[in-house]
């Protein structure tokens, strides 16, 4: 590796911390940044700051928040009957632009994966469960990923929220739309046979 | 190095970039092996259900000499244990026989019969057969232990090299974190041994017959998680011993 000089080898090496980023396009940020003017510096820096500072995670759902509650638990225009249990708060913005939900969410900060050691204990389990205990939901949808490890999730949940009495659905999973039936593998298939519907 | 097509079992998977995965893999023929697989983590990747962990596939890949990583292609999926997550306790188990082949073997050297073991023992757990979780993982353990070469001897004191199993008074034996291997109960009060846990009579002829005999045949039946638990610890700690580290699925495992 080059000889930077301290604060530009310094710079490097944060960069290189966040995720995709390697020695190659840290050199190449830390370049452009050294070249920007100061206010570009300044305003990217605060905005750094202002993500650590000014945001929290809900209280109700564990969304992404700023102030107290976030803006889904705080808009009194959704369906508070409904919940969709999500793995990460960025699986709520795809969710959101269909523009056909309108429930509330909750979201768990990961999938169940002993190999990464996560365990019930390490997701938000224990204040769905409270919330559920509430009272007002009568639906819980499970859009957890459709991965191994999204699955055993939605399984395990499943298992504590049904014999509470509500009605809990699981996202379909099964053919990506634009693609052909030929090129889709036998556990594809079957999950999409599995959440086939009736028209 | 031209393109290779592998029957393979995945082992690990790991997000990389932005729509990539780092597969970690168990070939028949070529041993373990990385590979970066391009846009796996979008809808319409080559590689469909097919690098969940432990599916069975024939892998597509190029290797090329100087990388570490190979590139994968694209897989077809022979089989997925993606029925099995209905049961937490059998994904657990899963995610255990994922974790030890990944600790255990050495990258890029063939081993067929740890490859034959692991197919044995998915297609057992996907039997479904009462208790068939803690009869695979046991099964499973013994074996890898013995295919990595770091089982001990099963039937002498490692301290004074006494017969453990004497017909006329069979005993319980004895190991410690830090050493290898079994005691008598002789040693183990004379040793300065620290903290040890007994591996009963039972427990060692249960996995005396599971040296000897394939896992559908052995005569034990009704297994529970109390069944050979000893077991299961003394060759978790002999792989704990060897990796030097800990495995985080071991007490998932047991707390499942
Ligand atoms: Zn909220």
């Amino acid at each position: 590796m080059p000889d930077f000089a301290e604060p530009l080898a310094r710079l490097i090496n944060e960069l290189k911390h966040l995720p995709g980023v390697g020695q190659k396009s840290a050199q190449r940020l830390a370049f452009h940044l050294m070249r920007a003017s100061r206010e570009d510096a300044e305003r990217l820096s605060q905005a750094i700051l202002d993500v650590k500072d000014k945001l929290g995670l809900c209280p109700v759902c564990n969304n992404i928040s700023e102030g107290d509650l976030c803006q889904f638990c705080r808009d009194t225009t959704r369906d508070a009957k409904v919940l969709c249990v999500v793995e990460e708060p960025h699986n709520i913005i795809g969710i959101e632009t269909t523009r056909q939900f309108n429930g509330l969410y909750h979201v768990l900060h990961g999938a169940l994966s002993p190999l990464r050691g996560i365990g019930p204990e390490q997701l938000k389990i224990k204040n769905l469960i409270e919330r559920i205990g509430a009272g007002q939901i009568e639906e819980v949808i499970l859009a957890t990923n459709p991965t191994a490890e999204g699955e055993a999730t939605a399984v395990y949940l499943s298992k504590l929220i049904k014999p509470l009495g509500l009605r809990v659905t699981r996202i379909a999973m099964g053919i990506p739309v634009g693609s052909d039936l030929e090129f889709a593998d036998e556990v594809t298939i079957w999950k999409a046979m599995e959440g086939r519907r009736e028209m | 190095m031209p393109a290779r097509v592998s029957e393979a079992i995945v082992l690990q998977t790991y997000p990389f970039k932005e729509s990539d995965l780092v597969v970690s893999f168990l070939t028949r023929d070529q041993g373990k092996l990385r590979g970066v697989a391009k846009r796996a983590r979008r809808p319409k990747s080559n590689f469909g259900s097919g690098l969940e962990r432990l599916s069975q596939v024939k892998m597509s890949y190029f290797q090329r000499e100087t990388r570490e990583l190979v590139n994968l292609d694209g897989c077809e999926l022979i089989r997925s244990q993606f029925a099995l997550l209905g049961d937490y306790g059998a994904a657990v188990a899963l995610d255990y026989l994922a974790e030890i082949s990944e600790q255990l073997l050495p990258a890029g050297e063939a081993n067929e019969r740890y490859f034959r073991l692991l197919v044995t023992v998915l297609d057992y757990l996907g039997s479904g057969a009462a208790g068939c979780v803690w009869r695979g993982v046991t099964y499973f353990s013994l074996w890898a232990v013995r295919l990595a070469g770091i089982l001990p001897e099963l039937h002498a004191c490692m301290g004074c090299g006494n017969w453990l199993d004497n017909p006329e008074e069979r005993e319980e034996a004895f190991f410690s974190p830090y050493r290898a291997g079994l005691y008598c109960g002789h040693c183990r009060r004379n040793g300065e041994m620290g903290r040890t846990w007994g591996l009963s009579v039972t427990s060692r002829d249960i996995a005396e017959e599971m040296l000897r005999k394939p896992i559908a045949q052995l005569a034990h039946t009704d297994w529970r998680r109390e069944t050979a638990a000893d077991l299961r610890h003394f060759l978790v700690r002999q792989i704990e011993n060897h990796i030097e580290r800990r495995l985080i699925t071991a007490p998932a495992l047991e707390a499942a």
